[in-house]
């Protein structure tokens, strides 16, 4: 009997005849945008694998419309807070993600988004096609320079290590760290491990790196802005439900911090009229941190390779639990 | 009696400098160009000048100051606007404000070049305008800077700066091209190559030189047709290096991939010039040296010049004659 697989995501066309090789029943969906959940639960019935990205929550409603021959789940990103692990693991079933490809790319989109923060790149352009660009004035436009500024990073894996090697040679001053442990790739770059208080009290920069569990949910709230210097700025590329959103835009509002620049929101996509979507000093990306199309390739392969193991029924060479 | 005019408002550090002096200082109260009858009568009497390169400090405004007049401290590292020749004449001692922007202008290139590569403004655009939505997985992919080539045009202080930065991201190979030998290359692994090698083998082509009457025009439809079709090219130079009508015409016929100007030609951009269209075109409003600390440096330095003066010392940073 032919495996129904079910990819909720479009292709590129190098891979695309990859995945349509691995069975006579493979869906793939076509252009642009994201599958809406009907969309989603109309697709996956019958299906033995599913392939999906962050923007697919795979609940409960999904792996019951799907059926009980549902053996494994292939998402093409790091996260997994979108599929309801508990749930599949009751079920026996496989998931498999796509870590270890992304930290360069992401990393190298967090400096961007910093510097774009700091350096007030977004309202340079917009001066410019204003025509409100004049002749030279000493402090029009002025932002933050990173020399001697005191880094902080929350949750330092892969990608925080990846950020912090990425920020040295810019002369920032100390780079410190918080997290469960303290790890032994700090030493290449001097970082200091404190804790949580400590780093929002010093941190001239705070960037957020950490996965989104129950404990880091809401983590970033008026509490925390508090504690952290009314100059300092504040970077997100983990996910949007660390942060809340309402307590951030008081924060910028009243000069609690001085400015935000974020990869990611709550929800995704973020709505054009939210209260933040209208403040200088907070920057929006729509989630591109791993958006190299080397990048993306790779992850899709990485998919691939879970996807191959898991219809024959064998370990994922990239498992989740 | 000493008195110092300042034809522009200084940064809150460089105004309690001089205040610690106890010296007369008469100082705009704004950050916009002095006029020119304003800067005449201010100037009359007066022992000290702090300007900017927008004042033109020519036979007639030294005429009005009259022979109190020791020193002209400019903020800036040009000083096309005074005439050297009367100061000399009137053994008025001549400052500037050089290499105190290094880092400013390396951090402000970087981030020009990651918005270049990774689409960032197009992806602020696309948030503001709803187009999120729109949302795949090759949906504003960018270029990565790891396992690519590096090419810089002029290998001075600031380019040296900038690919010291870069080095952490990847890259696989750095060139450059410059009149003389530089030996901090070899940090970078740096190849020595002549414009065309440098052309051709480059993903990413950062302009660093002096204009002068050889670079004038300099990457003009030729040198383009030079560059890979998958290039990008970096300028926060000077606008005059590039033809920017030939830039047009390559970023709009596949010629070369990108481009992030932090420099025009002139300055500044017309709001309506062509290259405000493209989407592969990031224009910045010359803000390379924009940082609040670095600004305040510049200010800093022209008051320490002064000062120096004052005193009968030798200045920090003399224009000679």
């Amino acid at each position: 009997m032919a495996k129904r697989i079910y990819i909720a995501t479009d292709l590129p066309d190098g891979v695309k005849q990859k995945f349509l090789n691995l069975s006579s029943e493979v869906k793939i969906k076509d252009g642009d945008g994201i599958v809406s959940k009907e969309q989603l639960l109309e697709n996956v019935v019958g299906c033995h694998a599913l392939v999906c990205t962050f923007k697919d929550t795979v609940d409960v409603d999904v792996l019951n419309a799907a059926g009980p021959q549902l053996k494994v789940i292939c998402t093409i990103s790091v996260g997994y807070d979108h599929i309801d692990v508990a749930e599949c693991k009751k079920r026996n079933i496989m998931i498999g993600h796509t870590p270890g490809v992304l930290s360069d790319a992401v990393a190298e989109l967090t400096i961007g988004l910093l510097l774009t923060t700091t350096r007030r790149l977004a309202e340079g352009l917009d001066a410019v096609k204003r025509g409100e660009w004049g002749p030279f004035s000493l402090m029009w436009l002025c932002g933050t320079q990173l020399s001697g500024r005191t880094i902080g990073i929350v949750g330092l894996g892969k990608i925080g290590l990846a950020i912090a090697e990425r920020l040295v040679p810019f002369g920032v001053g100390r780079i410190i760290y918080s997290g469960r442990t303290e790890k032994s790739e700090a030493s290449k770059f001097n970082g200091t491990f404190v804790d949580f208080t400590e780093l929002l009290q010093e941190s001239d920069i705070v960037i957020i790196c950490c996965a989104l569990t129950p404990e880091t949910k809401g983590l970033f709230n008026q509490e925390t802005f508090s504690k952290m210097k009314n100059t300092s700025i504040m970077i997100n590329i983990s996910r949007g439900p660390v942060v809340n959103q309402d307590d951030l835009y008081t924060a910028l509002t009243t000069g609690q911090i001085q400015a935000a620049g974020l990869d990611v929101t709550t929800p995704e996509p973020f709505p054009t009229d939210h209260p933040l979507m209208k403040l200088k000093n907070c920057v929006i990306f729509p989630h591109i941190g791993s958006a190299t199309v080397d990048t993306r390739t790779e992850m899709i392969m990485r998919s691939f390779y879970n996807l191959q193991a898991g219809l024959k029924g064998e370990r994922l060479p990239f498992s989740v639990y | 009696m000493v008195r110092i005019y300042v034809t522009r408002c200084l940064p809150e550090d460089s105004v309690s400098l001089l205040q610690k002096t106890g010296l007369e200082v008469l100082m705009r109260s704004t950050d916009d160009a002095v006029p020119r009858e304003e800067l005449i009568n201010g100037i009359s009497g007066c022992t000290a000048l702090i300007c900017m390169l927008t004042d033109k400090i020519d036979k007639e405004v030294l005429d009005a100051a009259g022979p109190n007049l020791k020193v002209i401290a400019t903020v800036s590292v040009g000083f096309d606007h005074i005439n050297l020749d009367e100061c000399r004449k009137r053994n008025i001692l001549v400052s500037n404000t050089p290499r105190v922007s290094t880092d400013a202008v390396a951090e402000l290139t970087v981030g020009l070049l990651l918005a270049t590569s990774r689409r960032l403004m197009e992806c602020v655009n696309a948030v503001k305008n709803g187009d999120w939505k729109s949302w795949g997985l090759l949906w504003m992919c960018g270029t990565e800077l790891r396992g690519s080539s590096v090419g810089i045009f002029g290998l001075g202080r600031i380019g040296i700066a900038i690919a010291a930065r870069l080095q952490s991201f990847g890259v696989k190979q750095f060139y450059y091209t410059d009149i003389v030998e530089v030996p901090q290359a070899s940090k970078f692994g740096a190849e020595k190559v002549d414009l065309d090698n440098l052309l051709s083998k480059s993903d990413f082509v950062i302009i660093n030189c002096a204009l002068t009457a050889e670079t004038r025009g300099l990457f003009n439809e030729e040198t383009f047709a030079k560059m890979k079709k998958n290039s990008f090219l970096i300028n926060a130079a000077r606008g005059g290096v590039i033809n920017q009508k030939d830039l047009y015409k390559a970023l709009t016929s596949g010629t070369i991939r990108g481009a992030g100007l932090d420099v025009t030609d002139p300055e500044p951009m017309e709001k309506d010039d062509p290259l405000l269209t493209l989407n592969n075109c990031v224009i910045l409003p010359h803000i390379g040296s924009n940082t609040i600390e670095t600004r305040t440096e510049m200010a800093n330095l022209a008051v320490n010049n002064v000062l120096a003066a004052l005193d009968g010392k030798a200045l920090l940073t003399q224009v000679p004659y």
